[in-house]
C-alpha cells in the first residue's frame, strides 16, 4: 500500500508530466492566446477560490493606443475590442484592434513599449474591419520573439524585449501573406485576426477571407483561396503550402465537381489551430467555402470545407482529416481551435482532439489518427429546394457527447413565459421556413430560420478544459438567423444568401430560456455534468419581470477563463451596425455605451454555482485570460472599441 | 487612467458623430435604384400618420424581432438622432433590402406595406426627420 506521502508525490509527478506535455503553465504564465497550444484556456491557480473571488476588484485599466489614432479619423473606427493579451514572466503582450503591439508591466499596467506596423494605412480589413485577437510568443534561449498577424495581411516577427522587428526574419521582419499563392489576392479581402500558432519550428498563421454575404456583396468568381502557409520561425522562409481547396492530384480534389476547385474561394482557417508538439501535428479548423449559403456551383462534399485537418507541422502533409459538415450551406465554420485533451475512456488512454461547433456538437477524435472516440453516425437530413443546389443527403452526428444547445426548430421551442409572448412568437415563426438541424436555406418567405445561427452554438469564444479533471466547459447561445436565398440577375452566382438575426416578441429572444449557457462535460465519459445560464439576462424586461425569474442567460455569447476552482465568465456586450466601410468590405458598428450587464462572474468550477460577481467599467468584447505577477493573480477583460475607448481591464482575483 | 465621465463623454461624442465617414446601411444607390421585387409599388400612399403612437409601438416590436438582433441593435445608433431621411426612401430600403450594396435582406415578401410603414414610423420616432 502506498503511503500518503508517496501517493502525493505520485500525484505531483503525474500533474507535472501532464502539464509539460500539453497544458497549463505552472508559473503563472498565459503563454498562448488560448493559454496553451492545447486550447485549454486554463490557468493553474489553486489560490483563486470561492472565498478569494468575493473580494475581486479592478486593479488597473490600460487604454489602447488605437484610441488616439482613431480620434482624428472616423475611417479608423474599429470593431469592438477583441484583443486579448498573453503573459510571459509577468509581462503582458497585447495586440490592439488596429494591429499595434504593446508590452505592459503585468503588475502595474504601465506600458513598456509599443510597436505600430501602421497596418491601418491600407484601409479597413474585411468582414468586421479592425479587429486583432492577439499574438504569439516563441523563445529559444535568449532569443525571445513575438509573432503578429496584421489586418493588412502581413506576418511580422518582433524582438519581445524591444518591440522592434527582427530584421533577419523574412523581408526585414515581415512576410506578405498575399504573395506566392496560386492567384493574385486583393489585400482588401484578407486579414489575420486570430494569432498565428508556432508548431515545431513552423509559424502557421490563420487568415480571414471576405465572407461576401456578411457585407452583401457578390463573391468573385475567383475568390481568395483558403490556402495555409507555414514559415520557418528562425528565417521566415516559407516551409510549405497546403492548398484549400485541394488542387489536381491532391487528396480531396475529387470532392469538387465540375472543376469547381479551380475557382472556389474561402474555406479558409480564420480561427486559431491547436498543436501537439510531441506528435508534431497541427490541427486546423477550416470554414465554409464561397458562397456560404448556395453551393450549386461547387457540387460535392467540398473538402476541406468545415473540416478538422491534422497536418504534420514540419512537412505540411496530411496525417488525418474529418469533414464535420458536407457541402456546407449554413456558414457552420469550425469556429475555434480544438481542445487537445488526454482522456481515459473506459480505462483506455486516448490522446484526443475535441472540436466544439457552431451547430452545437462536440466531436471527439483520437488525435493521433482521427478515429472517433465515440461513434459518429451519418444521418439523413432535409434537402434543398433551391434550383441547381445539390445538398448532401447525410451529415455526421456524434452519438456522444449530447449536443449542448437547441438544434433546429419546432413550435414547442418558442418562448412561452406568458401566453401573449407565445402567441407573438408564433407569429414571428410563421414568417420563416423551419425544421430540424441542417434544414437548408430557402428562397421564399423570410428564408429558413437557422438554429443554431451562423454565429453558433459554440463560437470563436471556444471552450475551456481542465487538463487535470478532463472537464470541458462549453459556452453557447441560441440566436437564430434568417437565411434567405435570392436570385441574382447579374454577377457570378445564380443565387446568393442574405442574413438577418432574428429576435422574438417585444425585444426578447424567440426561444425558451436559457438564452445562453455554459455546459460542463466530463470528457472521460462524454456525459454532461451540469448546464447553467451564462449571465443574468433580460429578467427585468417588463413583459416577464413579474415572473421573478432567476438567471436566464444573456442572448449572446460569453467569454470564459478557467482556474482550478473557478470558472470566470463575462457576457459579451452589445453593438449595433451602422453601415459599411468606405471600401465596402466590412461592417461598421457602434458599441452600446450604457451596457445592461457589464459583469465578470465567478462560478464554482465543480458545481457551476455562481459565487461572486463584479461590475466592470464596460462589457467584455474579447476572450478572457489569467496570469500571475508579483504573487497576484489577475483576469484580463478586453472592453470597448467600436466608438468607445478600447481598454484592457485587469481584475485581481486572489 | 480613464474615469467614468470621460468614458461617457467619449461615448456620447461618438453617438453624436453621425456614421457618415462610411456608407450607412441606407445607401443612396439602394434608395434610387428601381425596385425589383414589387415594381408596381413605387409610391404607396401613407396608410396612416407616421406619428401614430400605436403604429410606432407596433413598428418597434417588428423592428426588434427582425432588424435588431445582431444587426441594427435594440438601441439602433444608426437611427437615434438621425437627420435627413425621407420616409419613402426608408420604406423602399426595408422592402427591397441592400440589393448588393449592403447585406440587408428584402422584407417586401414578408411584410405587408402597412407593416413596413409601421417600421418606418418607429425609425422616424427615433430621429429628427
Amino acid at each position: 500500500m502506498k503511503t500518503r506521502q508517496t501517493l502525493i508525490s505520485t500525484l505531483v509527478v503525474g500533474v507535472l508530466a501532464s502539464t509539460s506535455a500539453l497544458a497549463a503553465d505552472a508559473v503563472g504564465n498565459w503563454r498562448e492566446y488560448n493559454a496553451d497550444k492545447s486550447g485549454s484556456r486554463f490557468a493553474a491557480a489553486p489560490d483563486v477560490t470561492a472565498e478569494s473571488v468575493k473580494s475581486m476588484k479592478v486593479a488597473w485599466r490600460w487604454a489602447m493606443p488605437d484610441n488616439a489614432i482613431a480620434a482624428d479619423n472616423a475611417e479608423l473606427r474599429t470593431w469592438v475590442n477583441e484583443s486579448t493579451p498573453i503573459a510571459v514572466d509577468g509581462v503582458l503582450y497585447t495586440t490592439t484592434p488596429m494591429s499595434l503591439v504593446s508590452a505592459i508591466d503585468g503588475a502595474t499596467g504601465k506600458t513598456l513599449w509599443t510597436y505600430d506596423p501602421k497596418a491601418y494605412q491600407d484601409g479597413t480589413p474585411p468582414n468586421l474591419g479592425f479587429i486583432n485577437r492577439g499574438l504569439t510568443y516563441w523563445e529559444e534561449g535568449a532569443d525571445k520573439r513575438l509573432i503578429l498577424g496584421t489586418g493588412d495581411g502581413y506576418l511580422i516577427v518582433l524582438d519581445a524585449k524591444t518591440g522592434k522587428p527582427v530584421k533577419s526574419w523574412g523581408d526585414n521582419g515581415r512576410v506578405d501573406l498575399t504573395k506566392g499563392l496560386r492567384r493574385p489576392v486583393d489585400r482588401s479581402l484578407v486579414a489575420v485576426t486570430s494569432p498565428p500558432i508556432v508548431c515545431g519550428n513552423q509559424i502557421i498563421p490563420s487568415i480571414a477571407v471576405l465572407d461576401s454575404f456578411a457585407v452583401g456583396r457578390q463573391p468573385m468568381k475567383s475568390h481568395p483561396p483558403g490556402d495555409i502557409q507555414a514559415f520557418d520561425i528562425k528565417t521566415g522562409k516559407r516551409a510549405w503550402l497546403f492548398q484549400q481547396p485541394p488542387q489536381k492530384g491532391e487528396t480531396g480534389n475529387e470532392t469538387w465537381e465540375n472543376d469547381s476547385w479551380k475557382t472556389t474561394g474561402s474555406g479558409n482557417m480564420w480561427a486559431r489551430p491547436s498543436c501537439d508538439e510531441e506528435l508534431g501535428l497541427v490541427y486546423l479548423p477550416f470554414s465554409t467555402p464561397t458562397n456560404d449559403f448556395y453551393g450549386g456551383h461547387r457540387k460535392g462534399d467540398g473538402l476541406f470545407g468545415e473540416s478538422l485537418v491534422a497536418l504534420n507541422a514540419r512537412s505540411g502533409k496530411i496525417a488525418w482529416y474529418y469533414q464535420i459538415v458536407h457541402h456546407g450551406l449554413w456558414d457552420y465554420d469550425l469556429p475555434t481551435a480544438p481542445n487537445l485533451m488526454d482522456l481515459t475512456v473506459n480505462g483506455k488512454k486516448i490522446k484526443a482532439a475535441v472540436q466544439v461547433t457552431k451547430q452545437g456538437f462536440v466531436f471527439a477524435f483520437d488525435r493521433t489518427n482521427g478515429k472517433p472516440v465515440w461513434p459518429i453516425e451519418e444521418r439523413p437530413v432535409p434537402q434543398s429546394t433551391v434550383p441547381g443546389e445539390k445538398s448532401s443527403p447525410t451529415q455526421p452526428f456524434p452519438t456522444l457527447p449530447a449536443p449542448f444547445v437547441q438544434q433546429g426548430v419546432t413550435e414547442d421551442d418558442l418562448l412561452d413565459l406568458t401566453p401573449k409572448l407565445k402567441d407573438e412568437a408564433k407569429k414571428i415563426l410563421s414568417r420563416y421556413n423551419y425544421g430540424p438541424l441542417y434544414t437548408p436555406p430557402t428562397l421564399d418567405k423570410a428564408g429558413t430560420l437557422q438554429v443554431p445561427g451562423v454565429l453558433g452554438g459554440a463560437s470563436w469564444v471556444g471552450a475551456a478544459h481542465n487538463p487535470r479533471t478532463n472537464v470541458l466547459y462549453v459556452p453557447s447561445f441560441t440566436i437564430p438567423f434568417g437565411i434567405k436565398i435570392k436570385k441574382e440577375n447579374t454577377g457570378v452566382y445564380e443565387y446568393t444568401g442574405t442574413w438577418a438575426g432574428v429576435g422574438g416578441p417585444q425585444g426578447l429572444p424567440l426561444f425558451k430560456p436559457p438564452f445562453s449557457t455554459v455546459t460542463a462535460i466530463d470528457m472521460n465519459t462524454g456525459k454532461h455534468l451540469w448546464r447553467i445560464p451564462a449571465g443574468k439576462g433580460p429578467v427585468d424586461h417588463p413583459a416577464i419581470k413579474d415572473l421573478n425569474l432567476d438567471r436566464v442567460g444573456v442572448p449572446r455569447e460569453s467569454f470564459v477563463a478557467l482556474t482550478d476552482n473557478i470558472l470566470f465568465l463575462a457576457p459579451e456586450g452589445t453593438n449595433s451596425v451602422l453601415g459599411l466601410s468606405s471600401r465596402g468590405n466590412a461592417l461598421i458598428t457602434q458599441a452600446t455605451a450604457d451596457e445592461k450587464e457589464p459583469y465578470l462572474y465567478a462560478h464554482d468550477a465543480k458545481s457551476g454555482e455562481l459565487v461572486s460577481e463584479l461590475r466592470l467599467p464596460g462589457a467584455a468584447f474579447g476572450s478572457l485570460m489569467s496570469y500571475r505577477a508579483k504573487g497576484k493573480q489577475y483576469v484580463i477583460v478586453p472592453i470597448g472599441g467600436a466608438g468607445l475607448p478600447s481598454e484592457l481591464v485587469a481584475v485581481q482575483v486572489n | 487612467m480613464i474615469n467614468k465621465s470621460s468614458l461617457m463623454a467619449c461615448a456620447l461624442a461618438s453617438f453624436l458623430a453621425p456614421a457618415l465617414a462610411f456608407n450607412a446601411v441606407l445607401p443612396e444607390k439602394a434608395a434610387e435604384a428601381p425596385s425589383t421585387s414589387k415594381p408596381e409599388a413605387v409610391s404607396p400612399a401613407l396608410p396612416f400618420e407616421l406619428t401614430n403612437k400605436a403604429r410606432i409601438v407596433s413598428g418597434r416590436d417588428r423592428f426588434q424581432s427582425t432588424c435588431a438582433a445582431f444587426c441594427h441593435g435594440h438601441e439602433p445608433a444608426l437611427f437615434i438622432g438621425r437627420d435627413g431621411l425621407e420616409p419613402q426612401y426608408v420604406y423602399n430600403t426595408i422592402r427591397d433590402g441592400g440589393k448588393g450594396a449592403t447585406p440587408m435582406p428584402p422584407w417586401g415578401e414578408v411584410f405587408s406595406p402597412e407593416e413596413i410603414w409601421e417600421i418606418v414610423a418607429y425609425l422616424k420616432s427615433l430621429g429628427k426627420w
